[in-house]
């Protein structure tokens, strides 16, 4: 993807505290970073932005991450999406890195410079044909 | 005192009972007429020791007697003892074999004075039951003792999950931290060059007073000189628990992962490799490696199993010393003995060996939670982690798990 493309990274996760800590390690980073905290708030940022990576956590109220990523999986397939957690049930996780549901696992916690290649990963991943 | 039989009756003719019980009763009953031939016979016939005496000679000729008089007399099991001045001795006796007490043990205790103080009957099958009830009990205790350690585990691993979270914002935000203040140092320092430039200029004269007044009361040149140390020290820290709770979700995910078909020496080779850095330098390891069969286990868990192991092996070892690891297949099981010549475990740590949180490692080399951890591990898969160890000399652990089929 091309420098001027917009890149907007969907953040998902139901603790607060977290999603602030994520905006501040991105912040001097070239992405616009949307965040949100549940499943529902997630999908209708997606209908409203183009996004381009969802990075969600697994476990949340309502709906967990694998669920939210599928339906966005269902949306639009080009968007990368990544569960980052610190549990997660693995037989499901395995389930959906091996049938494309997700593209990639990472473990909570991260140290912030991980993250940052994690990140530009994701992106160069977008177009890069997407996952499936 | 219980209604006496006929042969009781002889047996109370040349015997003072002080103490009796209704065990003996019933045992006697049973034995009924085999015994007869025993009761009401003079005592020296019996123990071919004198009737009286002081306790301390007669336990010395029950001692040199080898064994009773009577021809049926298997012998005496155990030696006498001595106490309260009475002598206790246990004497088995065999009966014709069509009986389902085939054995009389007798335990007879005798006063100075040659008195007999009671005669305690038991038969082989009354102390196989004994036996048998202790062995339960044993098993009971382990069985108690395994699910404590197992409940401890489901609560440390549910703690871990609920640390996580502000451990992950925790970890993300003390690395900003560190970032900014660096570049609040960056532009401190540039703010000093200025107040050089600008200190000829008589106005600026009481705000750079104020500055002075502020760094010298903020003790600026400490807090700019500690702020890297204290950073560093709180990530430390930080890092420090996020590998504690690493361990402790192991006891949530033992159940979770899909086993597959695993080679043991494979994995034994595995953490052999990435223990490599604590084993190369001290210890010289041997491996006797038999062939096995595979076995269903998640391999992840078994090399974990193996590195905490070997890496308190190596730990043990404090200059030079050899780590021996064997593997055979014993049947129904794999056996797999880790031996170390290293400082030994203490006695009274060896029960306490595998619960979480038990080290013995200074703060920060051990989490204490290596062993409980391997201990639910080796549970799951149906088998059992022991240790023997000697202070001093090197510790022997050994693990048992059993083959495809053995688990239920």
């Amino acid at each position: 993807m091309s420098p001027q493309s917009p890149r907007t990274l969907l953040w998902v996760d139901d603790e607060p505290n977290l999603l602030k800590s994520y905006r501040r390690t991105l912040r001097t980073e070239p992405y616009t970073v949307l965040t949100a905290q549940s499943g529902a708030e997630a999908l209708a940022l997606i209908q409203q932005q183009k996004v381009q990576v969802v990075i969600s956590d697994y476990r949340m109220p309502q709906m967990n991450g694998i669920e939210l990523l599928a339906e966005i999986k269902r949306i639009d397939p080009r968007i990368v999406r990544v569960i980052l957690s610190g549990y997660a049930d693995e037989a499901s996780i395995e389930a959906a890195l091996r049938n494309g549901g997700i593209w990639r696992y990472l473990l909570k916690p991260i140290d912030n410079p991980d993250l940052l290649a994690q990140v530009r990963e994701m992106f160069s991943h977008y177009g890069n044909g997407a996952p499936d | 005192m219980p209604q006496t039989s006929p042969e009781l009756t002889f047996l109370l003719a040349i015997a003072d009972l002080t103490t009796w019980n209704a065990d003996t009763q019933q045992i006697l009953d049973q034995f009924g007429h085999r015994t007869a031939a025993l009761i009401g016979q003079p005592l020296q016939d019996i123990m071919r020791v004198p009737a009286s005496g002081p306790p301390d000679e007669l336990a010395t000729q029950i001692c040199q007697s080898k064994k009773p008089a009577r021809s049926d007399a298997a012998g005496w099991l155990g030696v006498p003892i001595v106490e309260d001045g009475r002598v206790s001795v246990i004497a088995k006796f065999q009966t014709d074999g069509s009986h389902p007490l085939s054995e009389l043990t007798l335990q007879i205790l005798m006063s100075a004075s040659g008195q007999i103080g009671a005669f305690l009957a038991k038969d082989r099958a009354q102390r196989e039951a004994r036996e048998r009830f202790n062995e339960l009990r044993q098993a009971q205790e382990q069985l108690i003792q395994s699910e404590k350690l197992a409940s401890l585990g489901t609560i440390a691993a549910g703690v871990a999950h609920e640390i996580n979270n502000p451990l992950s914002f925790l970890l993300s935000n003390l690395q900003t931290l560190s970032n900014y203040v660096t570049k609040i140092e960056e532009v401190i320092r540039a703010y000093a060059e200025l107040e050089r430039y600008v200190s000829p200029h008589k106005d600026a004269r009481p705000l750079l007073d104020r500055i002075g007044e502020a760094k010298l009361h903020a003790d600026l040149e400490f807090i700019l000189g500690d702020h890297h140390d204290l950073l560093k020290e709180s990530l430390e820290g930080v890092n420090r628990i996020r590998e504690i709770v690493q361990s402790l979700k192991t006891f949530a995910r033992a159940n979770d992962e899909a086993p597959q078909e695993i080679d043991v020496n494979e994995c034994i080779l595995a953490a052999l490799r990435v223990a490599s850095n604590e084993l190369k330098y001290k210890c010289d390891v041997r491996k006797e490696l038999g062939e096995l069969p595979k076995i269903s286990a998640n391999p992840g868990h078994l090399l974990q199993v193996f590195m905490n192991i070997l890496i308190n092996a190596a730990q043990a070892i404090e200059s030079r010393g050899v780590v021996l690891i064997r593997t055979w297949n014993a049947g129904k099981t794999i056996r797999i003995t880790v031996t170390d010549t290293g400082s030994g475990i203490a006695p009274e740590n060896i029960s306490r060996l595998f619960l979480p949180f038990f080290t013995t490692k200074p703060v920060g080399k051990g989490t204490g939670l290596g062993l409980s951890v391997s201990y639910g591990i080796i549970k799951n898969l149906g088998g059992t982690i022991e240790v023997e160890s000697a202070l001093g000399k090197g510790s022997t652990f050994t693990i048992s798990l059993p083959l495809a089929g053995g688990v239920t």
